[in-house]
């Protein structure tokens, strides 16, 4: 009882998130003002962020505060379910300040109706509490669980306006997916734990020592648990679910699900290959070498390039920016993978990097999508159509800027973080000699301008198509509206010229 | 003083920068304090490159007034901002180039604050590009030159500028990355951008175009292909001639597209002004290459002096060129004649400028094309002597088509639709009287700037294998 009351003090901010909900919960059965739930959520989520660097010391009487990651340790709780280490906690702080943007977007959202606010801003910290527990998990049973809990309510989430038929095709077939691919991962554990004997990821890793060669069966295991995260992180081919959803959910919704749940889901895909199926190199600090079955770096590559490719080309050919954005977002985990087969602790650093970027810059292009389409009369996956941007950057031209900046970050064009994210992850892959797939990543860079490029062109070099939303004499932006786009925006652009800071402090962030 | 003059580069990439965010707080109904405040913001840079001008050490081929930072050393990346006499012309054109071209810009209304802040950023990233010494800060003002060119043809520009600010863009990142610096020359066959990219373009942005952007390719060359892949470039200069022979079709293909704008009717994409001029740069360019590729001490002098003549002799051409059209709406060269009689002294610096661009003597166009061809001529490399005979006939290409061109607009019987044509404004002459000076200054002694590349160039042969 002793030792769980112990460990119960390193899950502080878990336990300060469940507070919150609960509080959400007590205050909605009276008040239904979305603003009053922004303002209870919002304290309790910095909050939590702030808790990611305490911890309790050695012997449990006082707690241990510090800024630097690497002087709070790594403790493995809950009977070695559950890992509280500088790399759940760098992804938790990103998660949750990720997450605080899209429970804001939602506010002014018209597609989320004020009488459902409750459930709104409760389904999101549920979800983000699913996902502290994801990043840190080092227990199959517990990586299912978390897993499943995040899915859980991000179906809801995706089908909440309830009497739209897109939306509720996107809940329809995020659940469908979803269900399979949970399903297969949860194949592939079992014969993982039949093979082992073991659900802790270390002790797997201390079985998987002596096997040599590559059973099949071990293979087919890991090929089903892979599967399941690929699911997660929109990877080739478990990715077709990603442009619906995102195009019949809720706009703020979709930009939830094209950041948050990302990250969790490379966090926990990254934990599980490198704990499990490889081992630190006992004579060089920060590289790992591969267990049995040792092909799995190869074809994760194969699979970063298919990604990448398909996402890319796929893009090419969309008018409806939401699912242009739910393309992009695919192309990305393409890119983000580059870091993951290098095997190395620079790879992780250069991925913990482009995904702080990414949030800053995948945020703010849906954030300018959710303005467009505020304004508009139509219903709501008609108002992401690219001619509704025409001519935007002469109406607003604080949201042709902002948006030039998000899209050329995206693109990888200097000086913005996105150029020094791609430029890490590319530079990593080389130095490890991939080549190749630095050389699809850069064909599949210059695809993407075109379409990046298409936006662009269609806010600044066209004419409003009359009738669109932006016909109108002026186009104006509420306070927090312009404060949030010009903080996402000066972000990607701090990200970038101070990059230095940034990798430096990333660069602790290992197992 | 003495701060400044230690961050005296930094203070000419910057400076523009801060103008942008000075530029944002002003109101967008002030349309003539943004006018003004511009201008002053760009007579800074140019201030300051005159500063670094006399300040310069002609004595040593050493990187002057150096300025370095460790900027992201986990990359390995520095801030290193540094001159020799092969950036100093090129400081010098972009900073004047700058303010004439502010003024010239003098009547856009629409969207002026975003015009005038994108026009800053420009300049930085230009005056960015040719000072910067590290690779990776090089490829970042690159960018930073590159995007406001894309907006300000595509916002500013004719009727066919979104095509013609995408056809740019795409094509130079695609080039940038695979194909390198032939495409900003523009080098046949990459130059297909430019004579579209200009008609497109307002005529402030054909100025910067023409003067300032294509002299990127070759001084890219010079910079960083010269010193760190001598032995390629030689192969390529040598053994397989590639360079010397795209320079002289350059030459040759550039002067005969010009001719062709007078000789072909508009339904064939002949018949305009601004695209004659923009061929005759392919053109002009092309001695650049050439005399880049001789390796020899008098035509590296005439390519890098060149590249400034060209860089104003085009801008007064395009700056002439834009005030016809501003009379006129439209560049059809049959559709102006007998003007000589109606605007003399607009005739008069007409004559200057195309006087100059065909290469007479005693205009500075003539000074840089000799250097070129001698040096050429007297080069060791093998066939060398052929590319500069061929090349010598672009001499008597542009002769033609410059003074036939000159001869439809200016002699001949008035058309009546010219009628109305009043002379250049006192405005107009502000922009072009400096240009036309330094024209027929630099042909009649052009020492003052041979003597700053002098070292520099030397040295630069010297590092060739």
């Amino acid at each position: 009882m002793n030792a769980v009351l112990h460990d119960i003090c390193w899950i502080l901010p878990e336990l300060c998130l469940i507070l919150g909900l609960i509080i959400v919960f007590v205050v909605g059965l009276k008040k239904s003002n979305p603003w009053l739930f922004m303002g209870i959520a919002k304290p309790f989520v910095l909050a939590s962020v702030f808790l990611v660097f305490v911890k309790p010391d050695s012997d449990g009487t006082s707690w241990v505060f510090s800024f630097h990651l690497e002087n709070l340790g790594s403790q493995l709780i809950f009977a070695n379910s559950l890992a509280v280490d500088s790399w759940a906690r760098v992804f938790k702080i990103l998660i949750y300040l990720a997450a605080l943007f899209p429970l804001w977007f939602g506010l002014r959202s018209k597609e989320i109706s004020k009488t459902y606010h409750l459930e709104f801003v409760s389904l999101i910290l549920a979800s983000i509490i699913g996902m502290s527990f994801l990043v840190g998990a080092s227990d199959l049973l517990v990586i299912y669980i978390s897993m499943e809990m995040v899915s859980l309510f991000s179906y809801v989430l995706a089908s909440f306006r309830k009497s739209n038929v897109l939306s509720n095709e996107a809940g329809i077939k995020y659940m469908l997916f979803g269900a399979f691919a949970s399903g297969t991962m949860l194949y592939g554990m079992s014969l993982l734990f039949g093979l082992t004997g073991s659900l802790n990821l270390g002790d797997i890793s201390s079985h998987l020592v002596d096997i040599s060669g590559t059973p099949p069966l071990l293979l087919l295991s890991c090929v089903l648990i892979f599967a399941g995260f690929a699911y997660k992180i929109s990877a080739v081919p478990l990715h077709m679910w990603t442009p619906d959803v995102y195009e019949g959910a809720p706009t703020p919704v979709s930009s939830f699900f094209s950041v948050v749940p990302k990250i969790a889901g490379f966090a926990v895909l990254i934990r599980f290959f490198l704990t499990a199926l490889s081992q630190p190199l006992p004579d060089i600090a920060g590289q790992w070498s591969v267990l049995s079955p040792g092909i799995w770096p190869f074809w994760v590559a194969v699979v970063s390039a298919l990604t990448m490719t398909v996402g890319n080309l796929a893009a090419l050919s969309q008018s409806n920016l939401k699912r242009l954005l739910a393309y992009s977002t695919i192309a990305h985990s393409g890119y983000i993978l580059m870091g993951f087969v290098v095997l190395k602790d620079v790879g992780l650093s250069a991925i913990v990097y482009y995904l702080f970027v990414y949030a800053f810059m995948k945020l703010g292009a849906f954030y300018v999508v959710i303005c467009v389409e505020e304004k508009s009369p139509h219903i709501v996956p008609l108002n992401a159509q690219i001619q509704n941007f025409k001519g935007l950057a002469w109406k607003s031209p604080l949201l042709g800027v902002v948006m030039a900046i998000f899209l050329f970050s995206l693109i990888g064009v200097p000086p913005t973080g996105g150029f020094f994210g791609k430029f890490y992850l590319f530079k990593v892959a080389l130095e490890s000699g991939f080549f190749w797939l630095v050389l699809v990543a850069l064909l599949n860079t210059v695809v993407s301008l075109y379409y990046y490029a298409k936006i662009l062109k269609a806010m600044f070099f066209e004419k409003p198509v009359s009738g669109s939303q932006n016909s109108a004499p002026a186009f104006s932006l509420a306070w927090d509206q312009s404060y949030i786009l010009v903080f996402l925006s000066a972000g990607v652009m701090i990200f970038g010229v101070f990059a230095e800071f940034f990798v430096q402090w990333f660069k602790v962030v290992i197992f | 003083m003495d701060w400044i003059l230690n961050h005296i580069l930094s203070s000419i990439v910057l400076i523009p920068l801060v103008g942008v965010l000075g530029l944002l707080l002003i109101p967008k109904t002030y349309q003539n304090l943004q006018k003004w405040f511009t201008l002053i913001v760009s007579f800074i840079p140019l201030g300051f490159s005159i500063i670094l001008y006399q300040n310069f050490d002609t004595s040593t081929s050493d990187i002057q007034f150096r300025e370095v930072f460790s900027w992201i050393p986990v990359f390995n990346i520095e801030y290193f901002l540094g001159i020799d006499g092969l950036s100093l012309p090129m400081v010098l054109l972009t900073t004047l180039l700058c303010v004439v071209c502010i003024i010239a810009s003098w009547k856009i209304e629409t969207g002026l604050k975003g015009y005038l802040s994108l026009f800053l950023l420009l300049e930085t990233g230009m005056l960015g590009v040719f000072t910067a010494l590290d690779f990776f800060l090089f490829f970042v003002f690159w960018e930073v030159m590159l995007l406001p060119m894309y907006f300000l043809i595509g916002m500013w520009g004719g009727p066919k500028k979104e095509y013609a600010a995408i056809k740019f863009f795409l094509l130079l990142l695609w080039v940038f990355l695979f194909v390198g610096f032939a495409i900003k020359v523009p080098l046949f066959p990459f130059h297909t951008w430019l004579p579209l990219a200009h008609v497109e373009a307002p005529t402030a942005i054909s100025v910067i175009l023409a003067g300032v952007l294509l002299k990127m390719g070759t001084y890219g060359f010079l910079r960083i292909s010269y010193p760190l892949l001598p032995t390629e470039t030689l192969y390529f200069i040598q053994t397989f001639p590639l360079l010397p022979i795209l320079g002289v079709v350059n030459i040759i293909y550039g002067a005969c597209c010009a001719m062709a704008q007078i000789s072909l009717p508009e339904s064939r994409g002949g018949n305009d002004l601004k695209k004659l001029i923009a061929y005759s740069s392919i053109s002009h360019m092309g001695y650049v290459v050439l005399g880049m590729c001789a390796l020899s001490v008098e035509a590296i002098h005439g390519a890098v002096l060149q590249m400034f003549n060209h860089g104003t002799i085009t801008a007064m051409l395009f700056l002439l060129v834009g005030v016809i059209y501003d009379q006129a709406h439209h560049r059809k060269i049959d559709g102006f004649g007998g003007l000589a009689s109606k605007v003399p002294v607009f005739t008069g610096i007409v004559m200057v400028a195309f006087f100059a661009a065909l290469g007479l003597p005693g205009l500075s166009g003539f000074i840089s094309e000799a250097l070129v061809f001698l040096g050429s001529f007297k080069s060791q490399l093998p066939y060398f002597k052929t590319w500069t005979l061929l090349g010598t006939l672009g001499i008597i290409l542009n002769a033609a088509f410059m003074l036939w061109a000159f001869q439809k607009i200016f002699f001949g019987p008035l058309k009546t639709s010219s009628e109305q044509f009043k002379d250049v404004s006192v405005r107009e002459i502000i922009t072009l009287a400096p240009l036309a000076l330094i024209v027929i200054f630099l042909g009649v002694y052009p020492s003052p700037m041979l003597d700053i590349m002098q070292k520099s160039l030397t040295n630069l042969l010297r590092l060739m294998p």
